[in-house]
This record gives structure tokens, C-alpha cells and sequence, in this order.
């Protein structure tokens, strides 16, 4: 049987629209959010993304948006950020 | 859109969040369900919108993280309610003036009656007010085809009729036509004189011929006979039927006319500075604010009612009347002869005209004006040619 990987690992789960917005779902939490960068903390890992006009249009406890210009996303395994 | 408006009726509120730990902060309100949007990012923290009722969620969080919150707009209903508690009055009013209207549209207040004969206009609106449609009749009571057939009925010389109920208000769309001419019955008749007259003019269709041409006849007497006499070769009667007489018959009939003015008269000098004052109505209550004071008794009085309506055709019971008061002196004057002629004359004029628009010929006029007493009199008699006859049943036995 196969199950989805963000059921079994706890995987974020990312949907992109272009560059213009990004719809994260399954993530514990902002750890920074600056019109430049936003990094958001995951189960395994941080995704960070970077770009410009960065804005949150939403957030809950289950998925958030942020909308703006989209340049950069990194993932950071969790063991290398300190936050 | 929808999720704009549940926000509006539940109530939400921008709010500014700084201190040691922001980040933290929003952290922890979202782990217990606090949904937040529009999240902008400040120098020391963040502002954000969130639901009117999460407020109280969040203090202890605030606490916990050491976080200061300042709260910069509240929106929605709850808060207008809550703003405009002062004001309950002004929105009973409103929703009470809401409810009247709406009770007031459910009946006729102006019935409107358009046609080209404003004569008939009238008599039928005179008809529908007093038998038909009263103002204040509930709409739902009026049946505008039911209407229309009544009104028909009770007026031969409409040709053609629609009502229509528009708001408040009924107008009914006349088109005159000619009156039908009553048929009569072909009773057997006779056709008699209406004045007294010479004839001049004579034309049988059916009946014996009693006068001819040069007769002088009285009021009365008969014309044309409607009895008709067969006669043998014997020149006896051999057989008398009764028929309806009809022909035409003219004659110079000869009109008294007098008319007179009085020389001397009072003229009504008017003041310049008329006063004019509002009055204010609801159905037949009238409530007037001010009453100007005149100076003398005597004045003309000239009302102006103006009837509330809303747009074109919602009509209400209410309204205001604009009455001027003109004020006036009577002075004695005298007209002079020639003048006095000269309203004569034309009163003459006009009674002749009226004559002639009748398609009556005028034969001799004898009108003479004198002066006789302080009045100048017109006296004197008009001969006309006009038709005289006029049908009459006869006595005789129906066969």
C-alpha cells in the first residue's frame, strides 16, 4: 500500500503558482517573515524562501499563502538552522 | 466575496503585535486554531487582521510571550451596533417610516383621469371618486377590467378606455368619441313646434304635412302628422295608420335678448406685496405652522396643493399647500359710455357666435344699446333661422 509521503514522513507540502504565490500546507511554523524572506519551519526541514513584496496573505493552523515575487526557495535540513 | 462578508457580520480587527518574540507569538495563536490574513511585517513585529472573538484567545499567549498588542481598526456589524447604540431611536424611525410607506403603497391615492374633452375627463373622474375607486381603496380591491367595463357603461360618448394601476396611482386613458344617437323606438309621432315661428324651410320624409312654407305656427302645434289617411277612389278614408312623423323643419324664430352693466362699479386694486404661507396635510388633517396677519379684511385667496410622490407614479396622502393671500382695495370706478358699449357689444358677439356655431342663421339683429338709469342696456330681439321641430308620441292606439 502505498500512502502519501506527507501522511508517512510529515512532509510540507508546497503548491507554486508561477512566482507570484505559494500555498504551504502541512508546516509548525514562521521562524522569520520579512517582505524579503520568509522562512517557515517544517516537520524535517525549514523552507525559506526569498524574493521581494514578500506578504502573507493568510495563515492557519494548517496551510498559509504568501503572495509576492518568488526568486529563491531553499530547503534547510532542520539540523543546520538554529532558530 | 462571501468570506468578506461572513467577516463583516462576525466582526474583525487589525491589530499591531510587537515585543521580544513575534515570530513565536504567531506561532502559538495559529497551533490553537487563531486564523489570521493580510500579515504585514513591521520593525518591531507584525500587523494583522484576525476574527473579533480570537481577541480573547490570544491574551494569554501575549503574556506568555511578552508581547504587546495595540489594536489598530475594528470593523464589522458588531462594532457599528456597538457605535451607533445612541442612535436606536433614529433606526425605529427609519424602519417605522420603512413599514408605513410599505402600507401606504398598498392603496390609491391619486386617481388621474386623461382624455380630450376635459368635460367628460372630469365627470368621469367625478364618477369613479364618488361610486368606483374613493381615495384610500385598497389596491387589491380595484379591478381595473371591471373598472372599465362600468365605466363604458355609464358613458355612451367613450369610445375607447384603459386603466392602469401604477404605484399609488390610477389613470385612466379616455378617447372620446361621437355620443351614439339614442335610437328611438318608432312610436308613431307627431312633429311639433318648439317655438313660436314663421317656416321657411320644409321637408317631409314620413307623415302628412299639416303647415307649409309662410306658416306662422305656435309652440305646439303640430308640424308633420303622423297619422296617415288612405283614401278610396270615392275620396273616402278608406284606412288611418300610425307612423313616427320625421322631417325638418325651420323657422324664423324670433329671441328676446337683454343684458346689461352697470356704469358704476368697484374695481379691486391689488397690494403689491402678496403674503403666501405653507400649510402641511396628511389625508384630511391639515397642520399650518404660521398664519401671516393681514392688515385689511378683504383678500383673494389663491391655494396651490402640491401631493408627496415618490418617483413618478407612488403617490402618498400627504403633502403641502402654498397659499397666497393677495390682498385688495375696492375702489369705486365708472366705465365710460364708450367702454361699457364696447363689454356689451362684446357679450353680444359672443352669444352670437355661440349661435352660429350651433349652425343656426342669423337673420336680423335688433339689439339696441341705451343708457337708462346709471346702467347702459342692450335690449332688443334676434331672429334667427333655426329648426323647430321636435318629435312627439302621438295618442293614437298602437296597432
Amino acid at each position: 500500500m502505498e500512502l502519501p509521503g506527507d501522511v508517512i514522513y510529515g512532509d510540507v507540502l508546497l503548491k507554486l503558482s508561477g512566482n507570484r504565490e505559494a500555498l504551504i500546507e502541512n508546516y509548525k511554523g514562521i521562524l522569520l517573515y520579512t517582505p524579503e524572506e520568509v522562512a517557515i519551519a517544517c516537520k524535517k526541514m525549514t523552507v525559506r524562501l526569498y524574493g521581494t513584496n514578500l506578504h502573507i496573505c493568510y495563515f492557519s493552523g494548517n496551510d498559509m499563502k504568501v503572495i509576492g515575487n518568488i526568486q529563491q526557495i531553499i530547503y534547510v535540513s532542520n539540523g543546520e538552522l538554529c532558530c | 466575496m462571501l468570506l468578506k462578508l461572513l467577516r463583516y457580520i462576525f466582526g474583525y480587527i487589525k491589530a499591531e503585535v510587537y515585543g521580544f518574540a513575534p515570530e513565536r507569538f504567531m506561532n502559538l495563536i495559529i497551533k490553537n486554531d487563531v486564523v489570521v490574513w493580510d500579515v504585514e511585517n513591521t520593525d518591531q513585529g507584525y500587523i494583522f487582521h484576525t476574527g473579533r472573538k480570537n481577541l480573547i484567545k490570544m491574551k494569554p499567549f501575549l503574556q506568555k510571550t511578552n508581547m504587546k498588542i495595540k489594536i489598530l481598526e475594528r470593523r464589522g456589524l458588531p462594532y457599528f451596533f456597538k457605535y451607533h447604540k445612541k442612535r436606536v431611536a433614529f433606526a425605529i424611525g427609519f424602519a417605522i417610516a420603512g413599514i408605513l410607506l410599505f402600507v401606504m403603497s398598498l392603496f390609491v391615492w391619486e386617481v388621474k383621469v386623461t382624455g380630450e374633452d376635459k368635460l367628460v375627463a372630469e365627470n368621469v373622474l367625478k364618477q369613479i371618486e364618488k361610486n368606483y375607486v374613493a381615495l384610500g381603496t385598497l389596491k387589491s380591491n380595484v379591478n381595473c377590467h371591471e373598472l372599465e367595463r362600468k365605466l363604458r357603461k355609464d358613458f355612451d360618448e367613450i369610445s375607447w378606455i384603459s386603466c392602469e394601476l401604477k404605484g399609488t396611482g390610477l389613470t385612466v386613458y379616455l378617447e372620446e368619441g361621437m355620443a351614439p344617437k339614442k335610437k328611438t323606438e318608432e312610436v308613431p309621432g307627431d312633429l311639433i313646434a318648439t317655438k313660436d315661428a314663421v317656416i321657411t324651410k320644409m321637408i317631409t320624409r314620413q307623415g302628412t304635412p299639416i303647415v307649409k312654407v309662410k306658416d306662422t305656427v305656435k309652440k305646439g302645434d303640430i308640424l308633420i302628422s303622423g297619422t296617415i289617411y288612405i283614401y278610396d277612389d270615392n275620396n273616402e278614408i278608406l284606412e288611418t295608420s300610425y307612423i313616427c312623423a320625421d322631417g325638418d323643419v325651420c323657422g324664423y324664430v324670433t329671441e328676446s335678448y337683454e343684458d346689461y352693466i352697470e356704469l358704476k362699479y368697484y374695481k379691486k386694486i391689488y397690494d403689491n406685496n402678496p403674503k403666501s404661507y405653507l400649510s402641511f396635510y396628511i389625508m384630511d388633517y391639515c397642520l399650518t405652522p404660521y398664519i401671516p396677519k393681514m392688515k385689511t379684511k378683504d383678500y383673494d385667496t389663491y391655494t396651490q396643493i402640491h401631493k408627496a410622490c415618490i418617483l413618478d407614479h407612488f403617490y402618498l396622502p400627504l403633502g403641502y399647500k402654498k397659499i397666497t393671500r393677495t390682498p385688495y382695495q375696492l375702489k369705486l370706478q365708472e366705465y365710460s359710455e364708450q367702454d361699457a358699449k364696447k363689454i356689451l357689444k362684446e357679450r353680444l358677439d359672443k352669444k352670437l357666435k355661440e349661435f352660429q356655431k350651433k349652425g343656426v342663421e342669423i337673420v336680423k339683429n335688433d339689439v339696441k344699446i341705451v343708457k337708462e338709469n346709471g346702467k347702459l342696456v342692450a335690449k332688443g330681439t334676434i331672429t334667427l333661422n333655426e329648426p323647430i321641430a321636435v318629435s312627439q308620441p302621438s295618442s293614437a292606439p298602437k296597432e
